[in-house]
C-alpha cells in the first residue's frame, strides 16, 4: 500500500476548522424535528437521552480517531483498500459511497418537504433540489478548502438564530414540562439513543477530511469539541420545546423548532420563519457539500475515475431521484432508512474497523 | 573568446546607410530631422524626432559639440553627464530609441551610434483626486508618467528596503511596468507570482493599470475585482505597509495593489486618519451599506410577491396603498426603477460636471416625485432603491460599488421569481463563489476565511494602533512588527 | 468553465420558463385580518373583514361571510364574494362566536394551526352572541381587524387580560391539566369592548369569569405582573388610620402589582391539596379615603386586610372553576409534575379536579405609596 502519500500544502486546514467542519455536518435537517420524534419515545426526559447519546458519539469519534491514526494521511476507503485488499475493499467502498450519497439524498428531501410544507406548497420537488444541486456542483467543484470555508461561514451565518430561542420563546415555557426528572427506563433509553442518531450523523466525516489536517493530533480534539457543540445545540433546543409545547401538542408537531420560530416577531419582521426556512438551506449546504465531496473521493480513490465526473453523476441521479421521488411517505421511510443504516454505519462499524486494524497491523508486525 | 567574436562583428558603420535606414523605418515621418555636422573633414549626423525633444536642452548639446575638437564619442561623453546615454549598433533598436524621444548622434568610422535621451516629459502638473474623495490626508494623487510616480512614492516611502522592479510589458507598445514592494515586509512568494505573471504576458499594449489587473487576474470571469487600484500615493504606501505589493503602469495614474482581499476594497486611509473609534464605525457602516444595498430591493420583491405574511402590519397598509396603483408586478417595478437610476449614474458620469450637477436635479424631480404621482411605481421602492444606491457608494473602490449594483440584478430576478428561497440560493452561490476566488494566490475572503483573528483588528475593525501593531498576518510579512507597544507606552497608575 | 456557464444559463432558463410559482401579490389580496366563526344551523359560518387596498381610499374593507361544513369551505365560498384572493397569512384575531364556542371549537383551532401561513401569535376571543355581528359594526378607528387587535393586544400588553395567543391555547388545550381561557368580546350600544374572559372544558366553553377576577387568574399564572385591582375594605377595621370620618362602609384600595410571584405546590397527592403561596410587592395607587401611610403599623393593618380580601377572593374563583370543573391555572400540570411514572389522563384530572383541596396564602407587601406621604 502507498503509505502516507503527501498532502499538498494548499488544501491542508487548520485543526480548529475540524470543529466547523463536525459541527456544522451533524446540524441539519434533523435539529429542525428532533423533539417530536425523541418526546414521542422518552417524554420529558429527552434531553438526558441527547446528552448521553453525545457522550457515545464522543466515544465513537475518539475511535475513529485512534483508527486514523494508525494510518497517518488516508481517509477511510485507503483504509479499507489496505485491509480488505483490492477487490472487497472496492465493495466496501461503494457501499459507504453509497451511503454517503443516500444521506445525501435524505437530506435534499427533508429540506424539500420543509420549503413545501411551510412557504411554497405547490414549488415542485425537482426545482428545489435543482437550487440545492446547482451549489453542491459549485461547492464541491471548488475544491476542499472552500467546502471547509462554507462550514465555517455557514456557522457563523446561522448560529444567531439560535440566540432567538433564548429571547421568545422562553417566555412561553413552562418548566413544569420537564419534570419529573429521570423517568425514563432502559429500553427507553435504547430507543431513544437510535433516534437521536440521525440527528447526530455527520462526525463520520472525520475519516474522510482527517488527511486535510495539519496537525492531526489536534484533530480528534475538536472534532469532539463539534460534536459536543452539537449536542449543547440540540440540548437546548429540546429544553424549551418541551416547555414550549405541551406533551400532545409536541407529538404532533412534525418541526418544533421552526414552529417555535413562529412567535417570533421584530419590528420590521412579522413572521421570523418564513426568514429561518431561508436560512435553513445556509444551514444545510455544509453536509450536502461534504457527504458529496466524500461520495465524489470514494469514487475516485476506489474506481480512479475523475472526482468531477463522479460528482456529475451523483447530481444527475439526485435530479432524477428528485423529480420522480416525491410522496411524503415514501420519503419519510427512506428517511428513517438512512437513519437507521446510518446507526450501524457510524455507531457499530467504526468499532469493528478499529479491531480490524489492529489485527492487522499487529500481524505485520 | 568574447572579444574575438566582438572584433568579427564590430565594422564601422555606414552613416549614410544608417540615415536612409531610419528615415525608412520612421515612415518618413515629417518630423524627423537629420543633421550633418563636420568636424577635421569628420562627419557627424544628428537624427531625431522633432516635436519628442527637449530643444533647450538639445542646443546645450550643440554647444557643447562646438568646444570639441575632434568628434568622438568618449570626448562627449563627460560633457553631457546629466543626460542618459546608450550605444546600438541595431538599427531598430535605435530607431525604437528615437520614437521615445532620444536623439540619435552617427558619426563616420565608429562601431555604434550614439543615443542621448532628451525626450520632452508630456505630463500634466499633481492635482487634487477627483475619483476617490478623501476627508482628510494628502489629497495630491499619481499623474500619467511612471517616473513622477514613482518620485512621488519615493517622496512618501524613504525605507531603504523599498524596491522598483522595472519590467517591459507590451509586444508593440512597449510599456514600462514597476513591480513595487518593501522588500523585507512583502512575501517572497507573492513577488515570485506577480513577476512570473507579468512576464509571462503576451500582449500588444497593456493600456493601463486597470487593464493590467484584469490580465493578471485569477478568475477573469468573475464579477469581482481582484485587485485594488488606486491613484492615492497615501493609500499605496499604507497597502505596502501592510506588505502588499503594488505595479505602476506607465501612461496610467492608477496603481494596482496585490494581493488584495474583498476586505481591503472597503479599506480607506481615512480611516486610519480618524481615531480608532470613528474609523472602526465607519468600516463597519460601510459593510452594513453593503449588504442593505444588496439585500434590501430583492427582500421589497419577495415580500411583495410571496410572503406578504412577513410584513408587519404597521408597515401593511402603507404598502399595500401605494402598490395598489402600480400596474407592474413587483419584480418588474423594482427592475425598471433600478434601470432608471442606474441611467441616472451613468448619464452623470459621462456628462461634464457643469451638467451633470443638473442630472442629479433632474433624475430627483422625475424620477422621486412625477413616478409616485403616476403610479408608476411606489413611494416605498423610492426609498429602498435611494437607499441601496447609497449604500453602494460608500464603498471606496468604484469597482466594488459597481459590482454590487450588478449582483443585486440576478438577486431581484431570483427573489421575484422564487421569493426566499430564490435570494438566499442566489447569496449562498455568490458567498462559494467568493470561497473559491483567490486574488494572486490568496484567498479572497481573507481573514474571514481562512480565519486570522488577529487580522480582523485591521480590517473589519480599526483598533487603535497600540493594538495593532502586528502586520496583517495573510500576506506572511517577514518583518511582522510595525509597532512596538512596550517601547511607546510605560504603564501609568492613576494620578502619576 | 465556458460550458459550465452555458450549462448554468441553459439551467436558468428551463427553470424561469417551466417553474413559475403561484404568486401572492400584496395588492391582489384580500387580506383577513379578522376572522369570526358561528355555528348556522349545523355549518360553521366564517366571516371575514378583508383589507383590501384601492388607490383612492386610504381604508378599503369589505366583510363577507359564508356558511360552510368546514372552515375552508366557508372560506372558497367567500372567496367568490370578493374582487382580491382572500387570505390568512396577516390574521391577527379570531372571534369565536358564543354558540360555536360552547359546541368545541377544536376543529377551528386544528384548521388554524395546521395552516402554514397563519402565524401562532393570533389572538382569539370568543364572542357574546354572534362574531358576524360584532365583525359588522363599524369601529371607532379604521377597520374591525385592527381595532380588535390592538383592544386585545393593549389589554393583554397593560396586564388587564390573559394572553391568549392561538398557541397558548394550543397548549392548553393539549396538556390533559390544564384547560384554555380565552377573553371575552361583547357588543354594547354599538361599540365592540373586552369583558372578561371565559373559561374551557377541553374545547368547550363552560363558564364566564369577571373582569376583576381576571386579576386573580393573571396573579396566580404569571411570572411578573398581574396589573391593578380595587380591594375593598370595611372602613371600621382601619378606622384609627383614617383622618376624617369614614363616609361609606367600605373603603376602596387600588393595589398595583409591581412585582409578584406565585407557587403552586402539591402538598398531598391523593385528595388532591394544593398550597398556593403568592408574594405581592405593590404599589398603593388610591385610597377612596384619606388614610395616613406613613405609619408602619396602619401600612401593616392595610397589608394584613388586603391579603385577608385577597385570599377571599381567591378562594371564591377556586370554588368557581371547580363548579364548572375547569383548570386554566395548570394545577393538573403541578400534580403530573409532581407524580412520578405516571402520566395523567384528561379524564383522570376532570375527576380529581373537582374535589381537589386549596391553601392560599397571600404575602402582600406595599413597597411605595405614590409620590406623597
Amino acid at each position: 500500500m502507498n503509505v502516507n502519500m503527501e498532502m499538498k500544502k494548499q488544501n491542508t486546514i487548520n485543526a480548529f476548522l475540524v470543529l466547523f467542519v463536525v459541527h456544522t455536518a451533524q446540524m441539519g435537517i434533523g435539529v429542525a424535528g428532533i423533539q417530536r420524534v425523541l418526546y414521542k419515545e422518552v417524554q420529558q426526559d429527552a434531553w438526558i437521552v441527547i446528552i448521553l447519546s453525545g457522550v457515545i458519539t464522543c466515544l465513537i469519534v475518539w475511535i475513529i480517531g485512534k483508527t486514523l491514526s494508525e494510518y497517518e494521511n488516508h481517509t477511510l476507503f485507503d483504509i479499507h483498500l489496505d485491509i480488505y485488499g483490492k477487490w472487497l475493499g472496492k465493495f466496501v467502498n461503494l457501499l459507504i459511497v453509497l451511503y454517503l450519497f443516500s444521506v445525501f439524498l435524505s437530506i435534499c428531501l427533508g429540506y424539500i418537504e420543509i420549503v413545501q410544507a411551510w412557504m411554497f406548497e405547490k414549488m415542485p420537488s425537482w426545482l428545489i433540489g435543482a437550487f440545492l444541486i446547482i451549489l453542491t456542483g459549485k461547492g464541491v467543484r471548488s475544491g476542499f478548502r472552500p467546502i471547509v470555508g462554507v462550514c465555517f461561514l455557514a456557522f457563523l451565518s446561522a448560529i444567531w438564530m439560535l440566540f432567538i430561542f433564548f429571547a421568545e420563546p422562553l417566555k412561553f415555557a413552562e418548566w413544569h414540562y420537564l419534570f419529573p426528572m429521570f423517568e425514563l427506563t432502559s429500553t427507553e433509553l435504547y430507543k431513544g439513543m437510535i433516534k437521536t442518531s440521525y440527528s447526530l450523523l455527520g462526525f463520520e466525516l472525520l475519516y474522510f477530511i482527517y488527511p486535510f489536517v495539519k496537525e492531526k493530533e489536534k484533530a480528534v480534539r475538536f472534532a469532539i469539541l463539534g460534536v459536543i457543540a452539537s449536542i449543547v445545540i440540540l440540548v437546548i433546543l429540546t429544553v424549551i420545546a418541551i416547555g414550549y409545547f405541551s406533551g400532545e401538542q409536541l407529538e404532533r408537531t412534525i418541526w418544533a423548532t421552526i414552529s417555535m420560530f413562529k412567535i417570533v416577531k421584530l419590528p420590521f419582521i412579522e413572521r421570523f420563519e418564513y426568514i429561518a426556512i431561508p436560512v435553513w438551506m445556509i444551514i444545510i449546504i455544509p453536509n450536502l457539500l461534504l457527504y458529496m465531496w466524500a461520495a465524489s473521493k470514494g469514487i475516485k480513490i476506489s474506481f480512479g475515475y475523475r472526482q468531477s465526473y463522479a460528482l456529475y453523476v451523483f447530481l444527475l441521479l439526485s435530479l432524477v431521484v428528485f423529480i420522480f421521488f416525491n410522496k411524503r411517505l415514501h420519503i419519510n421511510m427512506f428517511i428513517d432508512y438512512v437513519g437507521m443504516i446510518g446507526l450501524y454505519v457510524c455507531y457499530v462499524y467504526p468499532i469493528i474497523l478499529y479491531i480490524a486494524v489492529r489485527i492487522k497491523k499487529s500481524l505485520q508486525n | 573568446m568574447g572579444n574575438e567574436k566582438m572584433d568579427e562583428i564590430e565594422k564601422p558603420i555606414d552613416v549614410q546607410e544608417w540615415t536612409k535606414g531610419i528615415t525608412h523605418y520612421t515612415n518618413n515621418s515629417p518630423d524627423l530631422i537629420i543633421k550633418h555636422v563636420e568636424r577635421d573633414k569628420k562627419g557627424a549626423v544628428f537624427l531625431y524626432l522633432d516635436n519628442m525633444i527637449n530643444h533647450q536642452e538639445f542646443s546645450m548639446l550643440l554647444l557643447n559639440l562646438d568646444q570639441m575638437k575632434v568628434l568622438k564619442y568618449e570626448e562627449l561623453e563627460p560633457l553631457i553627464l546629466t543626460k542618459k546615454i546608450s550605444y546600438s549598433s541595431e538599427l531598430l533598436q535605435t530607431v525604437d530609441a528615437i520614437n521615445t524621444g532620444a536623439v540619435c548622434l552617427l558619426m563616420e568610422n565608429e562601431t555604434k551610434c550614439m543615443l542621448i535621451s532628451l525626450s520632452k516629459l508630456v505630463e500634466r502638473p499633481l492635482s487634487a483626486s477627483e475619483n476617490e474623495s478623501m476627508i482628510f490626508g494628502p489629497s495630491i494623487t499619481f499623474s500619467e508618467s511612471i517616473s513622477t510616480n514613482i518620485a512621488l512614492l519615493r517622496k512618501n516611502i524613504t525605507d531603504r528596503n523599498l524596491c522598483t522592479e522595472k519590467f517591459l510589458v507590451g509586444e508593440r507598445n512597449s510599456t514600462e511596468v514597476r513591480i513595487v514592494y518593501i522588500k523585507d515586509i512583502a512575501n517572497e512568494d507573492n513577488i515570485a507570482t506577480m513577476k512570473q505573471r507579468i512576464q509571462d504576458l503576451k500582449i500588444d499594449d497593456p493600456i493601463d493599470s486597470n487593464v493590467l489587473a484584469q490580465l493578471l487576474d485569477d478568475n477573469s470571469l468573475s464579477l469581482f475585482p481582484q485587485a485594488l487600484t488606486t491613484e492615492l500615493p497615501d493609500r499605496v504606501c499604507y497597502m505596502l505597509g501592510k506588505g502588499k505589493i503594488a505595479i505602476f503602469v506607465d501612461r496610467s495614474p492608477s496603481v494596482i495593489i496585490a494581493p488584495s482581499s474583498f476586505l481591503n476594497f472597503f479599506e480607506t486611509t481615512d480611516d486610519v486618519y480618524t481615531r480608532w473609534n470613528i474609523g472602526s464605525f465607519l468600516r463597519i457602516v460601510r459593510f452594513i451599506a453593503m449588504m442593505l444595498s444588496l439585500l434590501l430591493t430583492p427582500a421589497y420583491v419577495a415580500a411583495l410577491t410571496y410572503h406578504y405574511e412577513i410584513i408587519p402590519s404597521p408597515l401593511l397598509l402603507s404598502l399595500g396603498q401605494s402598490r395598489a396603483s402600480v400596474p407592474f408586478p413587483p419584480v418588474l417595478e423594482a427592475l425598471i426603477l433600478e434601470f432608471i437610476l442606474e441611467l441616472l449614474r451613468e448619464s452623470g458620469a459621462r456628462l461634464p460636471t457643469k451638467v451633470g450637477q443638473t442630472m442629479g436635479i433632474v433624475g430627483g424631480i422625475v424620477i422621486g416625485q412625477a413616478a409616485v404621482d403616476a403610479g408608476f411605481t411606489s413611494n416605498i421602492l423610492i426609498i429602498i432603491i435611494a437607499l441601496s444606491a447609497l449604500g453602494t457608494f460608500t464603498a471606496p473602490s468604484y469597482m466594488m460599488g459597481a459590482v454590487i449594483r450588478i449582483v443585486r440584478f440576478p438577486l431581484i430576478i431570483l427573489a421575484g421569481l422564487w421569493g426566499g428561497i430564490g435570494l438566499i440560493f442566489g447569496l449562498l452561490y455568490i458567498i462559494i463563489h467568493l470561497l473559491k476566488l483567490t486574488s494572486f494566490g490568496t484567498p479572497y475572503l481573507v481573514p474571514i476565511y481562512p480565519f486570522r483573528f488577529s487580522d480582523w483588528k485591521d480590517s473589519l475593525f480599526r483598533v487603535p494602533p497600540q493594538y495593532a501593531g502586528k502586520r496583517p498576518e495573510t500576506n506572511r510579512p517577514i518583518d511582522i512588527i510595525r509597532y512596538s507597544r512596550t517601547n511607546a507606552k510605560q504603564r501609568k497608575d492613576i494620578d502619576e | 468553465m465556458k460550458k459550465t456557464i452555458i450549462s448554468v444559463i441553459f439551467l436558468m432558463m428551463t427553470l424561469v420558463l417551466t417553474a413559475c410559482l403561484e404568486q401572492y401579490n400584496l395588492e391582489k389580496l384580500g387580506l383577513a385580518t379578522v376572522i369570526g366563526y358561528d355555528l348556522d344551523k349545523e355549518e360553521v359560518r366564517a366571516t371575514a373583514v378583508l383589507n383590501q387596498f384601492q388607490p383612492e381610499e386610504k381604508n378599503a374593507f369589505q366583510v363577507v361571510s359564508s356558511p360552510g361544513n368546514t372552515s375552508k369551505t366557508s372560506r372558497q365560498s367567500s372567496n367568490l364574494e370578493t374582487s382580491n384572493k382572500i387570505v390568512g397569512g396577516q390574521l391577527r384575531v379570531v372571534v369565536l362566536g358564543e354558540s360555536l364556542a360552547e359546541e368545541g371549537v377544536l376543529s377551528i383551532t386544528d384548521t388554524l394551526s395546521r395552516d402554514a401561513s397563519i402565524g401562532t401569535m393570533l389572538y382569539l376571543c370568543v364572542s357574546k352572541g354572534n362574531a358576524k355581528e360584532i365583525l359588522e359594526t363599524k369601529p371607532p378607528v379604521s377597520d374591525m381587524g385592527t381595532y380588535l387587535y390592538n383592544l386585545l393586544k393593549q389589554n393583554i400588553e397593560g396586564e388587564l387580560l390573559v394572553s391568549a395567543t392561538l398557541h397558548e391555547f394550543l397548549q392548553a388545550y393539549y396538556d390533559p391539566g390544564k384547560d384554555p381561557i380565552l377573553p371575552l368580546v361583547t357588543m354594547e350600544d354599538k361599540s365592540v369592548k373586552a369583558d372578561g374572559l371565559v373559561v374551557f372544558n377541553n374545547d368547550k366553553v363552560v363558564g364566564f369569569l369577571k373582569g376583576d377576577e381576571g386579576f386573580y387568574i393573571k396573579l396566580i399564572r404569571e411570572r411578573f405582573k398581574a396589573g391593578s385591582t380595587e380591594i375593598s375594605i370595611p372602613s371600621e377595621s382601619v378606622k384609627k388610620f383614617i383622618k376624617n370620618k369614614p363616609k361609606k362602609e367600605n373603603i376602596f384600595v387600588v393595589v398595583d402589582d409591581i412585582k409578584s410571584n406565585s407557587k403552586i405546590t402539591l402538598v398531598e397527592a391523593s385528595t388532591p391539596k394544593y398550597k398556593i403561596t403568592i408574594h405581592i410587592d405593590s404599589v398603593i395607587k388610591e385610597v377612596s379615603e384619606e388614610v395616613i401611610l406613613e405609619d408602619p403599623e396602619s401600612l401593616k393593618t392595610l397589608e394584613e386586610l388586603i391579603e385577608k380580601e385577597m385570599e377571599k377572593k381567591v378562594n371564591n374563583i377556586m370554588k368557581k372553576l371547580q363548579e364548572m370543573n375547569s383548570d386554566p391555572l395548570g394545577f393538573g400540570m403541578v400534580y403530573d409534575s409532581s407524580i412520578r411514572n405516571k402520566k395523567l389522563t384528561h379524564e383522570e384530572w376532570k375527576d380529581m379536579f373537582p374535589h381537589a383541596e386549596f391553601d392560599v396564602e397571600i404575602n402582600v407587601d406595599i413597597v411605595k405609596t405614590g409620590i406623597v406621604e
